[in-house]
């Protein structure tokens, strides 16, 4: 049960990530008419789209990750700490704030996106930080995770 | 509900700063309440764990607190002039967040180093 939440979480967490970063990269550095080839495609898709599912990808990851967490919490902290390897603790700790903080930011995010998309302080500046804070959650996670299968 | 929206930026502010808060100072009414995954069992406000309930989870009680400080700071900032909130806001909404992201690499560095 465990590994399979986990493996869900991964997935939605995957999705989050994707979409999160295509709608970074397209709100900093937009496609031009004259700018050709796969990246200038990459870049030309409208990032007000995925506005809606990052929201609904982050929650969907937030709940999941929030759930196995009791578990990392029993089984995969205590013989961590008792080996004195803190690194990985540490590491979930700050993909643990982070996604926190992120999930603080959504209403702001949704506002700048939806109702001020004129903004692009606003606009881009959540988007950013949300995209950085995803990028470290999943990477932190990963790292986490393999951690604990070598022990 | 378009009044209300204005208010998020301040709330992506109010829940950073709690969060911050809560975890540094971490006793007392910081978190809403612990919970003891080890046994189920919940208390309210901050607890410590032992051999009987286990390790003690704090964060979602930090969850909860920054909520409602993320909502009041929202609701002071409904007070403030429009032209305030739409200077200041674009912001506060992202870099609130982004500080207190690096005050949580300071606050664990023990982890590291």
């Amino acid at each position: 049960m465990t590994v399979t939440l986990l493996i869900l979480h991964g997935i939605f967490a995957f999705l989050l990530l994707g979409a999160l970063t295509h709608q970074a990269v397209t709100s900093v550095w937009p496609r031009k008419p004259t700018d050709k080839g796969f990246i200038a495609v990459y870049r030309g898709v409208h990032g007000h789209s995925y506005t809606n599912a990052v929201i609904v990808l982050f929650i969907i990851t937030f709940i999941l990750g929030g759930y196995v967490y009791i578990f990392y919490r029993i089984q995969v902290r205590p013989p961590l700490e008792a080996l004195l390897d803190l690194v990985p603790i540490g590491v979930f700790e700050i993909k643990e704030h982070f996604t926190a903080i992120a999930m603080g930011m959504l209403p702001a995010y949704w506002y700048y996106w939806k109702k001020k998309p004129e903004n692009k302080m606003g606009r881009i500046g959540t988007t950013l930080v949300l995209t950085f804070a995803v990028w470290v959650a999943f990477v932190g996670g990963h790292f986490v995770n393999n951690v604990r299968g070598l022990l | 509900m378009n009044w209300m929206e204005r208010a998020f930026p301040a709330f992506a502010l109010g829940f950073a700063a709690y969060y911050g808060a809560a975890f540094e100072f971490n006793s007392g009414y910081w978190p809403a309440f612990t919970y003891y995954p080890a046994v189920n069992e919940f208390a309210w406000f901050f607890a410590f764990g032992n051999d009987e309930v286990g390790p003690p989870m704090h964060w979602y009680g930090w969850m909860v607190n920054s909520t409602l400080a993320g909502t009041a700071l929202g609701a002071l900032a409904l007070l403030l002039p429009t032209k305030i909130i739409e200077k200041t806001w674009p912001v506060v909404a992202w870099a609130g967040p982004l500080a207190g992201m690096a005050f949580m690499i300071y606050a664990d560095r023990f982890f590291f180093f």
